[in-house]
């Protein structure tokens, strides 16, 4: 099946994120992705959505090189993406991840968590110390402070609900200054109403500081309610790309099979 | 499942197992030969109740003096009982410098990546299960031999097992860690070394104090026999005392070792699970 979408680059608007024809197979030969292609501009909210093992975890952690893609290829902000050590610790810090599980150190305090965005700025010497310049302990009081846990900096971050954990998962990703947020199911493990809430408040976060997003959804409503653009994902290809409105049953039925029903 | 299984054995009784017959031989001859062995064992360690018995009765005078404990040599002992535990508190310390670095060459999620880290990992190992192989009292016995009678063959008889042992928690514990935040370092941009100390280091750190805190103690009690071969501390003179048969100086030795034992043991506990609820 050939891609049946190739996003133009927008008039004039150089693409923040040119993903070209990315593909990926694990080692035990699994074929996860088989070339998607997408292009992400400059304060865009795109969602994917897909069947579960459709591939859209792959697709998010081949960008940031978690997963090294072995095929296709990965420009951001203009720049092609080498592989090297050095390029991907760049790379990370411009483009922050959240995760599904929140991935947050428990045994630290909110704040520390926070101050983990700022990993890739932190000076040598500081490094065994656990010790943060002025700067970004400025940096990671103002994040907390955006996703309203400035009170609760010093408790430790495994005492939070899960709301408030991804809420901390947020500001550490705010903290590194990025361009793009890549976000990988950030409120499948919530309830249904803090999910909401959740991702509501990250969406305007991101418009506020005209970031960019990539944002892996399990539930298409919220997919539809906010993002600019939906990609489906199918078997590790992309089947279709289109704004919220254009994201009709028939549609739904090619990206998650006949069975769909909603 | 379970059901379908044991109705089909039942219509073909033994049909699988055609050794049967030997099989069943093999697990007599063990079983008899068990047997054997600990009638053998038990006549060639003597072992006779009655015996003790006699023996309580003719060290009457023996007990006499132990209910009758000397407190004047209190002080020495007390100096003593310190150097026990000071050994002990030396040699867990050497210990944990040692195996805390080598515990993270040694655990499968960070080493078994490539093939040089495989290596690596399978000579950690290695070091580990040698250095737990070596009885602390056997190596106490060769650091005697090398470095003469006083504390400090014990610390590093107890340092060089206790690398062994840690080792071997330290780097079990690391790979029971949640890969999640350790994903999330590396998402952040950390380099190696900021993904092994702030991915990996929180997650295991209060395990770390528990094991090193529990070994301390192990060793404050393994010190004491260890200064029986000659590696200083209380044990050491205990075992004067014995020789000399001066009774109601070995029976203060004692009743102080208890104490102290006792103490710190449920100190070390406390510890311990103060750490577990953090
Ligand atoms: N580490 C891995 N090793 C092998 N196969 C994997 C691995 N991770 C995911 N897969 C497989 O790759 C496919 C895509 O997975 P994933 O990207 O996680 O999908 P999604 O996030 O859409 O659920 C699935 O078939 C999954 O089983
Ligand atoms: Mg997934």
């Amino acid at each position: 099946m050939p891609n049946l979408v190739c996003q133009p680059k927008i008039r004039g608007m150089p693409g923040l994120l040119v993903v070209d024809n990315l593909a990926h197979t694990y080692p035990d030969g699994t074929k996860a992705l088989r070339g998607v292609s997408l292009t992400l501009t400059r304060g865009e909210i795109v969602s994917v959505i897909g069947l579960s093992g459709a591939g859209k975890s792959t697709l998010l952690r081949c960008i940031n090189g978690l997963v090294h893609p072995t095929g296709g290829s990965v420009e951001f902000d203009g720049q092609a993406v080498g592989w090297d050590a050095g390029s991907l610790r760049y790379l990370r810090r411009k483009i922050a991840m959240i995760f599904q599980h929140f991935n947050l150190i428990g045994n630290l305090s909110v704040l520390s968590n926070v101050l983990m965005g700022r990993l890739s700025y932190q000076s040598c010497w500081m490094q065994p110390l656990y010790s943060f310049s002025k700067r970004d302990r400025e940096i990671a009081v103002t994040a907390l402070d955006r996703v309203g846990l400035l009170n609760e900096w010093d408790k430790r971050a495994s005492e939070l609900s899960g709301g408030q954990q991804q809420r901390v998962g947020v500001a550490r990703a705010l903290a590194q200054e990025p361009r793009l947020l890549l976000a990988d199911e950030p409120v499948s493990s919530l309830d249904p109403l803090t999910a909401d809430t959740v991702l509501g408040h990250f969406v305007k976060i991101v418009r506020q500081e005209g970031l960019a997003a990539l944002i892996n959804l399990h539930a298409v409503e919220l997919a539809r309610k906010y993002s600019d653009r939906i990609l489906g994902v199918r078997e590790g290809r992309c089947v279709w790309q289109g704004p919220p409105d254009d994201l009709t049953t028939p549609v739904l039925k090619r990206i998650y099979g006949e069975e769909y029903d909603g | 499942m379970t059901v379908e299984k044991a109705s089909g054995m039942a219509l073909h009784p033994r049909v699988e197992r055609p050794y049967a017959r030997t099989a069943n031989l093999i697990k007599w001859f063990v079983g008899l030969s068990l047997v054997a062995y600990t009638a053998l064992a038990v006549v060639h360690t003597e072992f006779n109740p009655l015996k003790l018995l006699a023996g309580a009765a003719s060290a009457k005078e023996i007990l006499s003096e132990i209910v009758r404990p000397d407190w004047s040599i209190l002080p020495l002992l007390l100096k003593l009982m310190n150097e026990t535990v000071e050994m002990a508190l030396i040699g867990t310390l050497l210990a944990i410098l040692i195996s805390f670095p080598l515990s993270f060459l040694a655990a499968k999620n960070l080493m078994l990546g490539t093939v040089a880290g495989r290596v690596v990992y399978a000579m950690v190992r290695l070091i580990f299960n040698v250095l737990r192989a070596f009885e602390p009292m056997l190596l106490a016995l060769l650091f005697v031999l090398m470095v003469g009678i006083g504390p400090f063959p014990g610390v590093l008889a107890l340092g060089l097992h206790s690398v062994g042992m840690l080792g071997k928690l330290f780097s079990e514990s690391i790979e029971a860690i949640d890969p999640g935040p350790v994903e999330a370092i590396q998402a952040c941009g950390g380099n190696r070394f900021q993904v092994i100390w702030y991915g990996v280091l929180p997650q295991v750190a209060p395990t770390f104090l528990a094991f090193s805190i529990y070994r301390w103690d192990i060793n404050i009690r393994m010190s004491i026999i260890l200064g029986i071969v000659g590696a200083g501390g209380i044990g050491y003179c205990l075992l004067q005392y014995l020789n000399l048969l001066q009774y109601s100086k070995v029976s203060t030795a004692f009743i102080l070792i208890l104490i102290v034992v006792t103490a710190l043991d449920s100190a070390s506990a406390w510890l311990r699970t103060r750490l577990g609820q953090r």
